[in-house]
């Protein structure tokens, strides 16, 4: 059902979208229809997923099919050609704009999400929470640090919302035993959101704006392996943890002297849950230790557990029909919108005729980090990458080598795609923020104050990170 | 269940018949026979004495007595019979077949009794035949012991049905008693709360008249409203008024409630909807008052009718009003009557004149009707079941019909409902106020009333015909 | 907003109205409706659905004139329309075989005798119907402020 100011959204949308088909005109700027069209649907992606009219995900599956109506060689016979009956010659073949739904990256996610729903069904996760807990002790200040570290790394291979619910689930129980009036109940409440987020940039299929950078990285040949985001993304995760950790203390000091976790209990030991350990550390060793070592791509790797799985029946049709489709498909429009703008020459077209060979290359990251950030506080982080991204792939492709010194191309939208990450100060940024604030132990206000000073900071780390890793020729 | 209507007692054995005849024509009803006459009390045989004699009754009636000396310890002597017998049964068969020849019991004449004896030592007739004397009458000693058991079984059977006749009347009057102590406790409580309430509520009234002034008529409004309109009517208007005004819920439906008791008021609905959630408040302040107080009153009146009900004071009066008599017993039953639809004609009950008698008493006579006819319409699960009070009069007596479209009574039954230990209940007791139909009738007998019955399937009608003036002296 | 429907029904127009009120902090997100009658929750039920709405949860009473509150709950259990709606018994007056047949045969998720504590109901309530809304696949992120966070936290675990 949908009410009145729903409708009233989308029908803006669509009306100014419309609108912005004759925009680049009156600007002076001169595009094919082709490209205006992309321009149009652009917007209306962009304008949908900022008021949400619809659920997030139908807006990728409107810009596959409205793509495939309107800019593809399999289009409406009177779009594909032009007034003298010519066809237009930047259409998109209809194969590549499907192909977007079974992308190497999407089937990466979704061996991520296969790994995930296993460990889940055999509570590896609950279980593996309980060990790596264990050395944190009963402070609950090093409780907190421990809280924070385990739902990261566990954020790096589940989706950010799902262990945030996980380890807000268990801290329940515990936080109802702190005093009303401790403050550190909010810094425990605030912990598993923050970590959630940071974690998932820690690995490509983290979180969906990896997916979204790596595809655009990938579409201009400067690929970058799992390993070697990890090797980048782990340590910046550690750094910004104990950075948020000490920032949390700070602001919601812990006036409880000892606490415990009741987490997990046995790890199951029959045949199918050993399976389900061997495969994990199997897939996470292979996707490590990379290509140049074994030959297979993460890709092709993320295959692996999904076979393993389905033939040992630990997933089950039901749990694949149960699993996120809804996030692959987000993904996958964002990478139509992408397509969208390269193929067409949209994205080349609109970068030449704005002089950014001008722009301080430094300003131009940091202007592209501050809009994202800001962006992906009010809209989905997924969504905010798929819009950015494109773009700035573009304007930095178009800069050569002035941005060489802080991390090139790949830094750029490593940084961007890191920036999307980091928009989590209001209870609407993120589903893990959101989780956390209807446990009511935090308010808008406070969430706000530490969400907008680790986005900050965590820039300001990743720019500095971007220089070392220029430095050291790694990008 | 009683064991003379429906039990095959039958033992009677054809030929041990004729054998027996044989022994009495043979030794007793010849001329030679010796023959005796007994008066009225008189022992034929002793307990313990010696007899060498075998008698046969030919008239009168005889009765075989066991007598204990000291019965329970108490000193006295007690006898309790054996068996008795009439024309044709033996006496002192016991001991004129046994050795020694003591009597086991004594047996007596309850009438003059003419015997015939047959003495020890006489010859057997036709030995060759039929063997010793011993063996000749052992199909009459059989006979005999079968007799005597029967007797003592049915006895026992007696014992039992009184044994379970004086549980069950026990159990009614204990649990009469019980309900009756605790409404005696609760009787103070609820008077508190009762009178309590009222002052609230009063002085409420006044606070709000003079501190808030405006808010009074919603105050008021509320404690006085009495719905007369169904929920569906409040739903549907106040969906609208929802709309209309952009009310909540729950706002709307006091509103639809306030202009549906004021109807004048919507007229001026918008200058009503000012400041409404406070009026809201006020309102439902008032109702909330009204509702405890109704609760409150209907509690002690509750109470009032267990007490009366459980009371053991009789004291009848003149002026008792049928009306006041059957809303007591209403109120009493109303918990416990289901899905029973209660008509009463109150038109009808109010007429009648008042008449001399005792509230408890005539309270009781409608309980167990009623009560009755629920019981036997719940287990029948009579559809639409229901029951009709309705009230008439004459110059001397007034009849009040209790009518239900149960299943009727069967009239094999008819003559058994008012015997104390008739019952159709499987599991005993519902309801544990009175003693069922039985006390009905008694109580009604004692004023000397009637109590009638018709009954048919889904139609059964008590009525109870009450003298109105005192011409009777007995109870 | 405001499809989900929660019915409340009892004949006792007093008690309809405590049940009633003691939800009432859910009243921004659930449409909340009384019924005095089994037959009338039965036609209202019928109106939601012609509606486009949906019955969440039907808190009924036992003893009522007319169809019981057990009759009414196994109705609403064999009917598919309705086959995601959350069932409460809410009553003092069921026996044993009444109980039994709630949980066999109406499929009742939950059972409060009278006098009931109105937070527990509140909490029970929210509960069922944070399952119901994960399991109609409503979009829960609509209705967090009255979820249970318990229930949509570990399906969020299994399934985010």
């Amino acid at each position: 059902m949908m009410t009145k100011t729903k409708w009233l959204k989308a029908i803006i949308s669509i009306v100014i979208s419309i609108g912005f088909y004759f925009l680049p005109e009156l600007l002076g700027v001169s595009l094919t229809p082709v490209e205006k069209r992309v321009v149009s649907i652009f917007m209306l992606a962009a304008l949908f997923w900022i008021l949400e009219p619809f659920p997030i995900w139908t807006t990728s599956m409107m810009v596959i099919v409205l793509m495939l109506l309107t800019v593809s060689n399999n289009a409406l016979s009177f779009l594909k050609t032009d007034s003298s009956g010519e066809l237009f010659k930047n259409l998109i073949p209809y194969k590549s704009i499907m192909a977007t739904f079974a992308d190497p990256i999407i089937m990466l996610f979704l061996g991520g999400f296969f790994l995930a729903a296993a460990s889940t069904k055999y509570r590896l996760d609950m279980n593996l929470a309980k060990v790596l807990l264990k050395p944190f002790g009963k402070n609950p200040k090093f409780i907190l640090l421990g809280l924070m570290m385990v739902t990261a790394v566990f954020s790096m291979f589940m989706s950010n919302t799902a262990t945030a619910a996980m380890m807000l689930a268990i801290l329940a129980p515990v936080l109802a035993l702190f005093d009303a009036d401790d403050k550190g109940r909010a810094a425990f409440a605030l912990a598993i959101p923050i970590a959630a987020n940071v974690g998932g940039m820690g690995t490509p299929i983290g979180t969906p704006p990896n997916a979204i950078a790596l595809k655009a990285l990938n579409s201009m040949d400067l690929s970058v392996s799992f390993g070697k985001w990890m090797a980048f993304g782990v340590p910046y995760v550690i750094v910004l943890i104990i950075i948020s950790w000490f920032l949390l203390l700070k602001l919601f000091p812990i006036t409880k002297q000892s606490m415990e976790l009741k987490v997990g209990d046995k790890f199951l030991k029959t045949p199918k849950a050993i399976i389900v350990y061997i495969t994990f550390a199997l897939t996470v060793i292979l996707w490590v230790l990379g290509d140049g070592v074994h030959g297979m791509n993460s890709n092709v790797i993320a295959m692996i557990p999904m076979a393993v799985f389905a033939l040992a029946q630990i997933i089950t049709k039901d749990d694949l029909n149960k699993m996120s489709w809804d996030v692959l498909w987000l993904v996958a429009g964002g990478f139509a919108l992408g397509l969208g703008l390269q193929a067409t020459g949209l994205a080349q077209n609109l970068i030449g005729s704005i002089a950014f060979d001008n722009f301080p290359a430094m300003g131009l990251m940091i202007g592209a980090g501050v809009l994202c950030l800001l962006m992906a506080n009010f809209m989905s982080h997924t969504a905010t990458a798929s819009l950015l991204i494109p773009i700035f792939a573009a304007v930095a492709s178009s800069l050569g080598g002035s941005l060489d010194g802080i991390g090139g191309v790949t830094g750029l939208i490593v940084s961007v795609a890191f920036a999307s990450s980091l928009g989590m100060s209001l209870p609407i940024s993120t589903p893990p923020n959101a989780l956390a604030h209807a446990t009511g132990l935090i308010d808008t206000k406070g969430m706000a104050k530490t969400g907008i000073i680790i986005g900050i900071l965590g820039m300001v780390l990743t720019y500095i990170m971007m220089y070392f890793l220029a430095a050291i020729h790694v990008f | 269940m009683s064991f003379n209507d429906n039990t095959n007692w039958s033992f009677e054995n054809d030929n041990a018949e004729k054998q027996i005849d044989r022994l009495k024509q043979l030794y007793f009803l010849t001329d030679s026979a010796s023959r005796a006459t007994y008066k009225k009390g008189k022992h034929i045989v002793t307990q313990g004495a010696l007899n060498d004699h075998l008698y046969l009754v030919l008239s009168g009636t005889v009765s075989g007595e066991f007598e204990i000396k000291n019965f329970l310890d108490t000193g006295e002597s007690r006898s309790f019979e054996v068996f008795s017998g009439s024309k044709g049964t033996f006496v002192g068969v016991h001991s004129f077949f046994s050795d020694p020849h003591f009597s086991f019991f004594s047996v007596k004449a309850v009438t003059e009794v003419e015997v015939a004896i047959l003495k020890r030592g006489t010859p057997p007739i036709e030995p060759e035949t039929y063997g010793s004397l011993k063996e000749q009458f052992i199909p009459m000693i059989s006979n005999e012991l079968v007799h005597r058991n029967f007797h003592l079984l049915k006895t026992l059977i007696s014992n039992e049905q009184t044994l379970n006749r004086l549980h069950r009347s026990e159990l009614n009057a204990s649990l009469g008693q019980l309900a009756a102590g605790i409404a005696h406790e609760l009787n103070n409580a609820v008077g508190v709360i009762s009178r309590k309430t009222d002052y609230i509520s009063e002085a409420l009234d006044k606070i709000i008249a003079t501190k808030s002034p405006e808010m009074h008529s919603f105050f008021q409004k509320g404690f006085l409203y009495n719905a007369v309109e169904s929920t569906e009517q409040i739903r549907k208007q106040s969906r609208q008024l929802e709309n209309k005004w952009k009310l909540s819920t729950s706002k709307a439906k006091i509103l639809s409630r306030i202009l549906f008791s004021s109807p004048e008021l919507e007229a001026s609905t918008a200058a009503l909807l000012e400041n409404f959630s406070e009026k809201a408040s006020y309102w439902e302040l008032g109702r909330d008052m009204r509702d405890i107080s109704l609760a409150a009153n209907h509690s002690a009146d509750i109470v009032k009718s267990v007490r009366t009900l459980g009371g053991s004071h009789v004291t009848r009066e003149e002026g008792l009003s049928i009306y006041e008599t059957l809303s007591r017993a209403i109120a009493l039953l109303k918990p416990n009557l289901g899905n029973i639809n209660l008509e009463v004609d109150l038109e009808s009950i109010k007429k009648v004149p008042l008449i001399y008698g005792d509230m408890t008493e005539i309270v009781q006579i409608w309980v167990n009707i009623i009560k009755n006819a629920c019981d036997a319409m719940m287990v029948a699960e009579t559809k639409d079941a229901s029951i009709l009070i309705r009230s008439f009069y004459s110059e001397k007596e007034v009849s009040v019909h209790i009518t239900d479209n149960g299943p009727g009574i069967p009239k094999e039954m008819v003559d058994k409902i008012y015997q104390s230990d008739f019952t159709t209940k499987k599991n005993g007791l519902s309801f544990g106020l009175g003693l069922g139909l039985t006390i009905v009738k008694r109580i009604v007998e004692s004023y000397d009333g009637k109590i009638f019955l018709a009954s048919r399937p889904q139609k059964t009608t008590f009525t109870v015909k009450l003298p109105i003036e005192k011409h009777y002296e007995k109870y | 907003m405001k499809n989900i429907n929660i019915i409340c029904v009892d004949d006792q127009s007093e008690v309809l109205d405590s049940v009633i009120r003691d939800l009432r902090s859910l009243e921004d997100f659930f449409r909340i409706e009384g019924t005095e009658s089994s037959e009338d929750c039965l036609s209202l039920i019928d109106e939601i659905d012609s509606r486009g709405e949906q019955v969440g949860l039907v808190i009924s009473d036992h003893v009522m004139p007319g169809t019981s509150g057990v009759e009414l709950l196994k109705t609403i259990f064999n009917d598919s329309r309705f086959s995601n709606t959350k069932k409460i018994l809410l009553t003092g007056q069921a026996n044993h075989a009444d109980t039994i047949k709630a949980i066999n045969e109406a499929g009742i998720h939950s059972y409060f005798e009278k006098p009931w504590n109105a937070e527990e109901l509140l909490n029970t309530v929210k509960s069922l119907l944070t399952q119901y809304i994960l399991k109609t696949g409503i979009d829960h992120t609509e209705y967090m402020p009255v979820l249970d966070q318990a229930v949509l936290l570990e399906y969020l675990r299994k399934n985010a």
